[in-house]
């Protein structure tokens, strides 16, 4: 335990020192300059645009982080040889895995905390009023960057090639925001290998309208028991993908 | 088998049924709110929302497509000349970086809204422009508010407006086990806009005018339907009525409404002074 929250520390502060400052930076003139803009261009709407303004920026940066930094998790340490230096050690692969990858979702959440509370500070100062749900759509944020985050890892180390990793994280995220459509097609379709392969999509790749809820925001009524279902499911696929991970790594040579 | 080996497959076996177990559970209790993605019908803008919805911010794609919304509205549609468009350029400028005072500002784009001639037709897209929003997000209710208030009264398009409004009930009516307090409001006040507009292809006026004063009474009831209440009341001599909702439009805050709502309470305080 001691060793990985070691190597989870040591990431934290790598990441934070290389990436999540400067993106808080570009966040915070971001989000100040388009709310003034928006306030005076969106009329009687500015505080919802404001508010969709925020938590689109927060979780867009965040997969930004989260994305680039996931995929150059490993790849870098190995065409640096600086995982030697680990590895040589009494250190097993699955500890350096999950330590790396708990120090890089710490960092990333501190980012969006950080993000959350200048976006915070913005709307309140437009006089809006705070409710639970904006911390439930944080949060639910925060899972789907968590499941992006092992996907970006899983696809490092399944394809050894940034761009190509990149290219497949950024494949599944557009693919689990448009599962449900993909389901709606299965189910439209007369075709038997349409409908199988609809089906497999839209149950193998993570379903990221479950964590949607900054979506779902004047839905009437839409608050439920699946909001923490969404936290376990979001839960259980990061550990999935953390297993491919080990099993990947189990083989990997350096 | 090594012990190692075995607790994987433990926990994988764990993590896979936990993944199905939410799965089974989301077909259960999670019902997706949103209809199936169609082409928007502002052809230009197809590729930002399709974007919007493949990147899971429908809301935002939403948020955008109001901002163009106003944008549209609040342009000329007749081209300007050079010297004309360097003005109301630079006026809309001054005023969003706050250097000239809000009242001065009264040719700046965003006011074109009011401007009676455009009153009466034009801005074909409008009804397209409308759709588009709430096609991204149903759930938008002040669209279709505003939407259908300009449409009835300043553009003199009535059917248009009941087609939106329409959109607006259906797009309720698809929840209709959810119904809560939340949901009632917008409801009902589409149904009270139908009404209103009814009445006024009707020409039964004075009905027409009851229901508009109910809506633009409403907390959230848009900045349009009350300048078309006001203008209503001043051109009835309902010198009083119409400076209390002026009052109120400037109160908003709403920047578009500023500068207009300055002259015209100064106008309508005249006219009470006269006729006092």
């Amino acid at each position: 335990m001691k060793k990985l929250i070691s190597v989870a520390y040591y990431t934290f502060v790598e990441n934070i020192r290389n990436k999540i400052f400067y993106v808080i930076l570009l966040f915070g003139i971001v989000i100040t300059t388009a709310s003034l803009l928006m306030a005076a261009i969106s009329g009687q709407q500015n505080l919802r645009v404001l508010l969709d303004f925020g938590l689109g920026s927060i979780e867009f940066f965040a997969l930004l982080t989260v994305g680039f930094a996931a995929v150059t998790l490993i790849l870098e340490e190995i065409q640096s040889k600086t995982i030697y230096l680990v590895l040589t050690r009494p250190v097993s692969r699955s500890t350096y895995l999950c330590g790396r990858f708990i120090g890089l979702l710490l960092a990333v959440f501190c980012g969006m905390a950080v993000m959350a509370m200048i976006h915070l500070l913005i709307l309140f100062l437009n006089e809006w009023h705070f409710t639970l749900r904006y911390l439930l759509a944080l949060g639910l944020s925060g899972e789907k960057i968590m499941v992006v985050g092992a996907l970006a890892l899983f696809f490092s180390l399944f394809s050894s090639s940034a761009v190509s990793s990149i290219s497949f994280t950024v494949f599944f995220w557009i693919l689990g925001h448009f599962s449900q459509e993909i389901n709606f097609l299965a189910n439209r379709s007369k075709g038997v290998a349409t409908k199988v392969v609809g089906k497999m999509i839209y149950y193998a790749v993570p379903n990221m309208q479950y964590f949607n809820l900054k979506d779902f925001w004047d839905v009437p009524n839409f608050l439920g028991r699946w909001v923490a279902v969404s936290f376990i499911y979001g839960i259980f696929y990061t550990a999935f993908c953390m297993l491919l991970c080990l099993w990947l790594m189990r083989y990997k040579e350096f | 088998m090594p012990k190692v080996l075995k607790t994987c497959y433990i926990i994988s076996a764990v993590t896979i049924l936990a993944i199905s177990a939410s799965i089974l559970f989301f077909q259960k209790e999670f019902r997706y709110p949103f209809p199936a993605v169609k082409l928007s019908p502002v052809s230009e803008h197809i590729i930002l929302d399709l974007t919007s919805v493949l990147s899971g911010v429908r809301r935002l794609g939403a948020d955008i497509a109001w901002v163009q919304l106003l944008q549209y509205y609040g342009s000329p549609e007749k081209p300007v000349d050079k010297e004309k468009e360097y003005e109301l350029s630079l006026d809309t400028t001054r005023h969003i970086l706050g250097l000239k005072p809000k009242e001065e500002s009264g040719n700046g784009h965003a006011e074109n809204h009011y401007n009676p001639q455009i009153a009466g037709g034009g801005y074909t897209g409008f009804l397209n422009y409308c759709l588009r929003i709430v096609d991204l997000d149903p759930y938008f209710s002040y669209v279709y508010l505003y939407g259908s208030g300009a449409l009835a009264w300043n553009l003199n398009r009535g059917d248009e407006a009941l087609v939106l409004l329409k959109r607006g009930i259906e797009s309720m009516e698809r929840y209709k086990e959810n119904i809560t307090s939340d949901l009632h409001r917008p409801y009902w006040r589409f149904n009270l806009y139908v009404s209103a507009i009814i009445y006024r292809k009707r020409g039964e006026s004075e009905k027409m005018i009851s229901l508009l004063d109910t809506a633009a009474r409403q907390p959230e009831a848009p900045n349009v339907v009350k300048v078309i209440l006001a203008n209503i009341y001043q051109n009835a001599k309902k010198y009083g009525a119409a400076l209390e909702l002026w009052k109120e439009i400037r109160q908003s805050g709403d920047p578009s409404y500023f500068a207009k709502s300055g002259d015209k309470i100064k106008e309508l305080n005249a006219l009470l002074t006269q006729r006092q």
